[in-house]
């Protein structure tokens, strides 16, 4: 149970370990955009996690990048193929940044650290950690920056949309672009490490 | 050699195993994909038609016009790339027999949220509506009078598309001239 929530604070993918930003900055516009991207890159932690842990003794070392990048890749055409034809506006909006997953680093980077040493189960275990790890920080960054921002949260477009009073006339355009992303994750990345020092104690 | 080959079989069937997996999935995604594609064109040109019925398409009929469909009531749709502040945009725009712009949408484009992407709301398209013939194209801010706040803070944008849609409707009083 523990491991589980590790994503969340102690080894939160994209506070305190730092990875995967890029698509954080990028796809953090809206809240329903960062939910369909954290299910998605959880979806391919969790096939590439499973599937390397599997064959971590069938890898010989040498090889073992491109094998993982072809496990990883495979997974992320899987599911960018499911969410064109299943899931098409989602697909819209995060564009490019769903083939993209083949580089983000909480991937490759679970891939090296966790499921090429550790058994199928306990990368299971991490591959939820850390998804919800990176689901969380990214729907926070999100959250942040759709209310500042836009003045609204989108849960689903087409009709899902909250507009906050105030807010949604005169937003702060400055959290819809990329410096206010890198504004908003710093004061977030600041607030998990309180927070963790605090669980801590 | 004998350990370089077994390396290379080993990665040579992770990436056939992979391969053959993504070609079945495929096999079922690509009629939805494609079904949908084509559902969400035939919308897209029903709205621009204003009531008409468009018709068979015409690939690359002239510069920067990479499609174009005649309308059964009379006039054409036409697909026109600009260049915008974030690089090139896709708009779609159709024209009755005389030129002037019935309805235009902005499709793919990189403009900046808040800004430019304004132009993607369907209201923002109205300032254009109806020129094109007797009334020519906006050129500038100034030839907006009222209108002018909606393309404020945006005028790459707003340039970009406005010469798209000269463009496009210079052509088709071209075709309608030439039958």
């Amino acid at each position: 149970m523990k491991d589980i929530f590790k994503g969340l604070l102690r080894e939160n993918p994209i506070f305190v370990l730092a990875l995967g930003l890029c698509p954080s900055l990028a796809v953090s516009t809206t809240v329903n955009n960062a939910l369909g991207m954290s299910a998605a890159t959880f979806l391919v932690l969790m096939g590439s996690n499973i599937v390397i842990s599997l064959l971590r003794k069938q890898i010989p070392d040498d090889i073992h990048i491109p094998a993982y990048i072809v496990v990883i890749a495979t997974f992320v055409t899987l599911v960018d193929m499911t969410m064109q034809a299943y899931f098409p506006a989602l697909s819209e909006s995060l564009g490019i940044f769903i083939p993209l997953i083949v580089v983000n680093c909480i991937i490759l980077g679970r891939a090296e650290a966790f499921a090429s040493k550790n058994s199928v189960g306990a990368s299971v275990i991490d591959a939820v950690a850390m998804g919800l790890g990176f689901a969380v920080g990214l729907t926070s960054i999100a959250l942040v920056r759709e209310v500042f921002g836009a003045g609204t949260i989108t849960l689903y477009p087409d009709g899902g949309v909250l507009r906050i009073p105030g807010l949604a006339d005169s937003p702060a355009l400055v959290f819809a672009f990329p410096a206010g992303a890198l504004i908003v994750v710093g004061f977030l990345q600041a607030f998990y490490r309180w927070l963790g020092e605090v669980t801590q104690k | 050699m004998k350990e370089m080959a077994n390396k290379a079989l080993r990665l040579g069937l992770i990436g056939a195993l992979a391969a053959l997996l993504l070609a079945v999935v495929n096999n079922f995604t690509e009629p939805v994909i494609a079904e949908f594609k084509a559902a969400e064109l035939q919308a897209a040109l029903t709205a621009l038609a204003d009531g008409g019925t468009p018709g068979e398409r015409d690939i690359a009929p002239a510069d920067g016009v990479s499609q174009r469909w005649p309308i059964d009531g009379g006039g054409w749709i036409l697909e026109l790339s600009a260049v915008g502040y974030g690089g090139p945009m896709t708009v779609v725009a159709s024209f009755d027999e005389s030129g002037a712009l019935m309805v235009a949408r902005l499709m793919d484009n990189n403009e900046t949220v808040g800004f430019g992407k304004k132009a993607e709301d369907p209201g923002y398209m109205e300032i254009f509506a109806g020129r094109g013939a007797e009334e020519p194209m906006p050129r500038s801010k100034g030839d907006l009078g009222a209108d002018a706040d909606v393309v404020s803070g945006a005028t790459v944008t707003f340039s970009g598309i406005t010469a798209a849609l000269e463009r496009g409707s210079n052509l088709v009083k071209e075709w309608e001239g030439a039958q």
